[in-house]
């Protein structure tokens, strides 16, 4: 979903991704765990897809992070001299267990996720979702590491500042 | 001094480790005077932590049932590049680790020591018979040892087609070097037919009795 636009597109590329990777098999070299193989087969393939539908975003603007500043915070919550003037509460909600307790907690996060910029998504998807090291993701969606590194930190900053409203309003 | 703005840039940077000591040490020492920043610290790797913790998204229903029927359709024939000749190997595979060869090869095994019983001591089937039958196990044993010396060594597998394939090749090389040199009945087609064709085989099913034994079953 991070590449192409439909939810049916989508599960077309998994589905190619699988046989994919059985008709591989006999050739994956275990450079890489399996699991990265197999991130890596999917994403060519819907990459691939993407460029052939040429209705997805430019992948070019996939390896640049983007210039424009996306500062973690609101700007506004700090006083000119960078100390904070609206600072975070302690949350009430004090471990993951807690906050995915209630359905809505989780929806809202699904939701929020799915609001982030494609090459953020990505990054934040395989790294914080699916467990994979930085050196994984970058192998993975072929970007430098300090790009991971920045799309890795917007996309934590916006999910963190999407939740701190929740609770807040909550 | 480090300020409250550029921490929660820098945080990333923090926790993925990548920070000079110089860096690090100046973002310690402002958490160390900052409570708001732990708190925004703590609400970060909180959110890390949650995200860790999503719940997979479950497959839907046909598309796990599309994705198992293509899979099941394409397993056999796609798991190399020669489909076809995989396919053979596969069925030969299947054939030589079961029990169906074995009664053809004692059927022919026993054609064999009757038709020597027959010919006699002095028959023409006999003469030389004992060491040119020798020699085409012997040279299909060969390859068969080696190949499985390799399997062990390099933690291989080994199929019971690639035995028996080597183990003919093995003899085949026999009685052909044999047939020209050594073999003094190479025109006696009952000996050939018998000893050294009958050899080959032998040494093929041999070949493909290897493969049962039990150090080379998959582990």
């Amino acid at each position: 979903m991070t590449f192409v636009s439909d939810r049916s597109v989508a599960e077309e590329v998994v589905q190619d991704t699988w046989l994919a990777v059985i008709r591989g098999l006999p050739s994956f070299e275990r450079r890489s765990t399996l699991k990265t193989w197999i991130f890596r087969i999917l994403v060519n393939r819907a990459k691939t897809r993407a460029m052939r539908e040429a209705r997805s975003i430019p992948f070019s603007s996939f390896e640049d992070p983007g210039g424009e500043e996306e500062p973690a915070v609101d700007p506004v919550r700090f006083l000119p001299n960078g100390m904070w003037a609206d600072p975070p509460r302690p949350w009430h909600e004090d471990s993951p267990d807690k906050l995915l307790m209630r359905q809505e907690t989780l929806r809202r996060l699904e939701r929020e996720i799915e609001k982030l910029p494609p090459n953020q998504r990505a990054v934040l998807t395989l790294r914080d979702i699916e467990g994979f090291t930085s050196e994984e993701v970058c192998n993975i969606l072929e970007i430098s590491e300090t790009n991971q590194r920045v799309l890795l930190h917007r996309a934590r900053s916006k999910i963190r500042q999407a939740l701190e409203q929740y609770l807040r309003g909550a | 001094m480090l300020t409250c703005k550029e921490l929660t840039e820098l945080i990333t940077d923090y926790l993925e480790g990548r920070m000079s000591l110089g860096q690090r040490l100046r973002f310690q020492l402002h958490l160390g005077m900052c409570r708001r920043c732990r708190i925004y610290l703590r609400q970060m790797k909180m959110t890390i932590q949650t995200l860790g913790k999503l719940p997979d998204e479950p497959i839907p229903a046909d598309v796990r049932e599309e994705l198992l029927m293509r899979f099941r359709s394409m397993r056999p024939a796609s798991t190399a590049a020669f489909p076809a000749w995989q396919s053979i190997v596969a069925v030969v595979d299947g054939w030589l680790s079961g029990r169906g060869w074995i009664i053809p090869g004692g059927v022919l095994l026993a054609a064999a020591l009757l038709a020597v019983a027959l010919g006699g001591e002095s028959g023409p089937l006999v003469q030389g018979s004992a060491t040119c039958l020798l020699t085409e196990l012997g040279a299909g044993a060969a390859p068969v040892a080696a190949l499985i010396l390799a399997a062990t060594v390099f933690r291989g597998q080994v199929t019971a087609s690639s035995l028996a394939a080597v183990a003919a090749l093995g003899a085949l090389a026999g009685y052909l070097s044999l047939l020209g040199s050594v073999c003094p009945y190479s025109r006696v087609t009952p000996h050939v037919l018998l000893v050294h064709v009958g050899g080959i085989l032998a040494a093929t099913l041999l070949g493909a009795l290897a493969a049962r034994l039990p150090w080379l079953r998959p582990r």
